[in-house]
């Protein structure tokens, strides 16, 4: 039996191995980090367009980094390894969550997008789309993180599901915007400051090896 | 004094697979039985071996036929895949199975 329990974790050490390079808290940082960049366009006077075509350029900018980076600087550092069926699993597990949370998020953003009160319930759309915010966000990073045995998610969902509500709160009573910037910037630069603190430490600790 | 009865109690022990037994090897095995495959610097990383460790254990698990070795490139730069061949997952289970007898039929 215990022989049996030292392979799965060494498996799952060898696995865990694969986030322990801070690009994905980069990535996620950068993401949430466009939408508090998203509060300072909303001030400027630009067309729709533009603004959404930043919006865009950012996303596709911080997946273009986080791609790059894992090719030609983490990789060679640390090498690469097939888990055959327990990663298939892992990542289809994963891609049906991401599926179904972004189909659940457009049904939501059509439904709840807009002013005014849910009729039947006689509450803002905002604060529901806000309480729908914070589930899917929970729910999502949640569930990857336990799929993907990756505990920082469970961190990074937190602050993900944190600035919506409160910037709806302070909107709705204290009628000013002024904080929206900050509200989205302070858990992005949280996760951003994790991810570049690992990523230091990952190529301190990880040269780049020539192979035979 | 050992009798003959006692001696063959330790069989098991005495007829194990001693490429697979030495410490550097049995990790380099027991990783790559739990991934499909792995490179060479992945390896040494999870191992915690030097470079010139682990291609001497590489040389001597490939020799015994427990070990496929895939010497390709990426881009320019050089990339070596290991992978357990049947021979070598077959020696591990025996392996495993081997040890966790034997120590199971060790009095407290």
């Amino acid at each position: 039996m215990n022989e049996k329990i030292n392979l799965k974790e060494l498996q799952r050490k060898a696995w865990r191995s694969m986030f322990q390079d801070g690009l994905w808290d980069i990535f996620l940082g950068l993401l949430l980090f466009n939408m508090a960049s998203g509060t300072l366009l909303d001030e400027m006077r630009i067309s729709d367009g533009l603004r959404i075509g930043i919006y865009i350029g950012v996303e596709v900018l911080a997946m273009l980094l986080m791609f790059l980076g894992k090719r030609y600087i983490t990789m060679p550092r640390m090498g690469t390894a097939s888990f055959g069926q327990y990663g298939k699993v892992k990542r289809n597990r994963v891609q049906l969550l991401l599926f179904g949370s972004f189909l659940l998020g457009l049904i939501a953003w059509l439904a709840f997008s807009g002013g005014g009160e849910l009729g039947v319930l006689g509450i803002s759309r905002a604060y529901v789309g806000a309480i729908f915010w914070v589930v899917n966000m929970l729910v999502v990073f949640g569930l990857a993180g336990y799929f993907l045995d990756f505990p920082r998610l469970y961190l990074i969902g937190i602050l993900y599901a944190i600035p919506i509500p409160l910037d709806i709160f302070i909107r709705q009573y204290w009628h000013t915007d002024a904080w929206a910037f900050p509200i989205f910037a302070v858990p992005s630069l949280i996760i951003l400051g994790v991810g570049v603190v690992l990523f230091i430490r990952f190529l301190r600790n990880y040269p780049v090896v020539t192979q035979l | 004094m050992d009798t003959p009865e006692t001696s063959s109690n330790l069989s098991p022990l005495t007829d194990v697979d001693r490429v697979i037994h030495e410490p550097a090897r049995l990790s380099i095995v027991a990783l790559l039985y739990v991934l499909v495959s792995a490179d060479f610097t992945f390896i040494m990383n999870q191992t915690g071996m030097t470079w010139g460790n682990l291609s001497s254990h590489m040389t001597k698990l490939e020799e015994a036929g427990y070990l496929e070795v895939e010497k390709t490139f990426k881009g320019k730069r050089p990339n070596t895949m290991l992978k357990l061949t049947d021979k070598g997952r077959q020696a591990f289970t025996a392996y495993r199975r081997q040890m966790t007898q034997f120590f199971d039929e060790v009095p407290e």
